[in-house]
């Protein structure tokens, strides 16, 4: 008997099971129609046919050629590295499915050349990543140094959003003096969007604001305290509101941050050179309007910081502007004339005396009221008309016009420019006024003739008016005939000049009395420059700089202590 | 008038990566400006002891072969071809109907010369320059050189042919939770 050997088999399975597949609907890529008559937004899809074929790089491949190539020899040739800016998720986007739609997104330079978006000029890498930064965030802070362009980058970040579909209605809120650089930078850089500033009577700011053909409105703060009515009734949604010199809704309590705060929106941006004025609580003002409750005052300003900083976005020009020409300050230590002296020590003396008898009296408007008596008798001496600053200042000025270049003349007070304005002209100059007593429907036309009258070479600007958002980079030489409080503000002031498209270098006076309340003021701001500029420096978790002065250091100008106050 | 899903002009651009947690493919379809229009990625695979053992040199290509057929099969949209910097994938895929070109990343050169040696095999393949990049396709499919150079030069001007492999990557690290450690699956 045989018996055959036993096998056993053992099966094991070797496929490897079918892999698990996740698919993402990467959002609609064609282009909702906004409904705009006036608008070209055409489906993007079929545009690039229309689109003229460009010239063909050297670089390019070209198929007769390789059609005749030697086989299994391709054309070698170097792989060109085009600039690109990538869009990245914020860091709050949470869905994986969003995360993934910002990082699938082609590079920008890329995606905005295949939407046929044109610019006036070609934008620096600095501003691309601005826009990538901008454009997928629903809270954002755009904080660059003056001078860099927050316009120009915000105005293609909705152009962009507007393109695609994910944005139609856009609220556009700045100060009353940018409203018309506004419309003019959106002509420039975003020409196929019409554009509506909120502007008249009531009845027709209220068609005005329910004009839904208008994508883009732009209206100024004060505004949105007297039409709150009809921005805060549910009806009037945006899905952006975008705030320039957003450091205005700072004060939380204030009427304007609630009413801006209260406007429907889906995003959030606020645009400012100088998110941090004066404290950290300026910072949480703004996020009020951006994100409510996420920042409190309780947080110390370094935890502030590092909450804020994915929302933040700052470059100053020395990060990011090497090409830009050199800013040169010249702070020349004046001496008061003799009847400017005599004046000066008189009213000093009273006043010290005044405010040392009123003891804990003295409040800071009293201190703040023989400030502003001694600054102006540094300017001028009404009595005599005597002013070595204007000696001073006629003079330079005589070589800015002899060499055909242009000036600006900063003071805090409008006698003061108009004054100026009637000496100037008794010298043989011709200049021009902007100002708080100039009609806003004048501005614009003063400033183009600015720019294109050669025989005006001086503009005579109120920091209040002429500070921020003007563009006056042909101007090569900024005066400030007496200083503001606050460094940000002289910043701006200065940075109207020295800002892109400067061709050459820019040169600041600042004039200084000698022994009097604007040295003393100097020191003080120039400290608090120091430290802010250290600050930013060392990005956001330090303490946050005080750029204006105290109530402390007011008294301190005069070595007064300040007084004590009883609790209510 | 809106175009239909199918009737949307678009190239899927085809990777897959080996990481540690495993190999994971990304098909990402890109319309005719660049932008996103699909995109599906795999969860890991990670095969066993045992395959590795018995699948031998042979079990990257054939997990390589299942992602990407996985793949393709999820897609909703017709490209008008396929790229893909994985050569398993493109040795696959030689037969599809859809023409899939082969562009080795950058630095590898490898894949190239490996191509150019095999001669007239099945694997061997017909070189041509497409946009400053280095591309092939297969021997036997020479006319799918001009059908991606005269799209290419109708819609890809001032693009980069290889710049989508980046996006995948980006894209699959994002999925996975993982910045780093991986390499493409040659």
């Amino acid at each position: 008997m045989r018996r055959g050997p036993k096998v056993d088999c053992e099966s094991a399975d070797l496929t490897v099971a079918d892999p698990v597949c996740v698919s993402i609907s990467v959002k609609d890529s064609v282009a909702k129609l906004i409904k705009v008559t006036s608008c070209e937004f055409a489906n993007v899809l079929q545009k690039k046919a229309s689109v003229p074929p460009k010239e063909k790089s050297p670089d390019a491949g070209d198929s007769d050629d390789s059609a005749n190539a030697e086989p299994n020899k391709p054309a070698k040739s170097p792989r060109k590295k085009m600039p690109a800016t990538r869009i990245r998720p914020p860091g709050d986007t949470v869905r994986l499915e969003d995360r993934l739609f910002y990082l699938l997104q082609p590079p920008l330079e890329t995606w905005l050349g295949n939407e046929s978006l044109d610019f006036a000029f070609e934008p620096f890498p600095y501003q691309y990543a601005g826009v990538a930064f901008l454009y997928p965030r629903y809270a954002a802070i755009l904080a660059d140094e003056m001078g860099l362009g927050k316009t120009m980058q915000a105005i293609t970040s909705i152009r962009l959003l507007l393109r695609t579909g994910e944005v139609n209605k856009v609220l556009l809120i700045c100060p009353k003096p940018l409203l018309t650089n506004w419309r003019r930078e959106f002509e420039l850089w975003a020409p196929e969007i019409p554009v509506a500033i909120i502007e008249g009577a009531a009845d027709k700011r209220r068609w005005q604001w329910g004009l839904d053909s208008v994508p883009v409105k732009i209206a100024n703060y004060e505004l949105m305290v007297r039409d709150q009515d009809i921005l805060v009734d549910g009806a009037s949604k945006f899905d952006l509101v975008v705030l320039d010199e957003a450091q205005r809704i700072k004060n939380s309590s204030g009427a304007t941050s609630q009413v801006v705060r209260a406007i429907e929106r889906k995003r959030s941006w606020a645009l400012t050179g100088t998110p941090v004025e004066n404290s950290a609580d300026d910072l949480y003002g703004i996020f009020e309007f951006l994100a409510p409750g996420y920042l409190n005052t309780t947080m110390t300003p370094r935890s502030m910081g590092k909450a804020a900083c994915d929302y933040i976005l700052r470059r100053t020009k020395d990060l990011v502007l090497e090409d830009l020409p050199p800013k040169m300050f010249c702070d020349p230590m004046l001496n008061l004339t003799a009847p400017q002296q005599e004046a000066y020590d008189l009213a000093e003396s009273q006043g010290v005396i005044r405010l040392t008898e009123m003891g804990d009296a003295a409040t800071i408007q009293h201190v703040f009221e023989l400030v502003l008596r001694l600054k102006q008798i540094c300017n001028f001496d009404h009595a005599t008309g005597a002013s070595a600053k204007f000696d001073r200042l006629s003079a330079d000025l005589e070589e800015v016009a002899a060499s055909g270049k242009k000036a600006i003349v900063f003071s805090q007070w409008v006698n003061t420019l108009q004054d100026l304005s009637r000496r100037l002209k008794k010298d043989g100059h011709s200049p021009l006024e902007y100002h708080g007593k100039v009609p806003s429907s004048r501005r614009d036309d003063i400033l183009d003739r600015f720019k294109n009258d050669p025989d005006c070479n001086v503009i005579l600007m109120s920091y209040g008016a002429g500070s921020v958002g003007l563009n006056l980079q042909f101007a090569s030489y900024v005066f400030l005939f007496d200083r503001w409080w606050n460094p940000a503000v002289e910043d701006q002031a200065i940075n109207r000049a020295h800002r892109i498209g400067a061709v050459g270098p820019v040169t600041v006076t600042r004039f200084i009395m000698a022994g009097t309340i604007e040295e003393r003021i100097d020191e003080v701001l120039q400290g608090k420059r120091e430290l802010f500029e250290m600050m930013l420096a060392h990005a956001h978790g330090t303490e946050a700089p005080k750029s204006g002065l105290s109530e402390s250091e007011i008294f301190g100008l005069f070595s007064l202590r300040t007084p004590r106050r009883n609790a209510a | 008038m809106r175009p239909t899903e199918k009737s949307v002009t678009c190239v899927g651009y085809l990777s897959v990566i080996e990481e540690e947690i495993g190999q994971v493919g990304g098909l990402l379809m890109l319309n005719v400006q660049a932008r996103p229009v699909e995109f599906h990625c795999t969860a890991p695979v990670k095969p066993s002891r045992a395959q590795e053992v018995l699948y031998g040199v042979t079990l990257q290509a054939y997990v390589t072969e299942q992602i990407a057929a996985t793949l393709i099969a999820k897609t909703k949209l017709s490209p008008s071809f396929f790229v893909t910097d994985s050569h398993e994938v493109w040795l696959s895929q030689t037969e599809s109907s859809i023409p899939t070109i082969f562009v080795p990343s950058t630095g590898s050169v490898s894949d190239a010369e490996r191509i150019r040696a095999y001669g007239s095999s099945r694997t061997s393949g017909v070189g041509f320059d497409i946009s400053g990049v280095e591309a092939f396709v297969a021997n036997d499919r020479v006319a799918d050189k001009s059908l991606v150079t005269d799209f290419w030069s109708e819609y890809g001007q001032g693009l980069e042919f290889c710049e989508p492999f980046e996006r995948i990557r980006e894209a699959l690290a994002e999925a996975h939770g993982n910045q780093g450690g991986k390499k493409r699956v040659a």
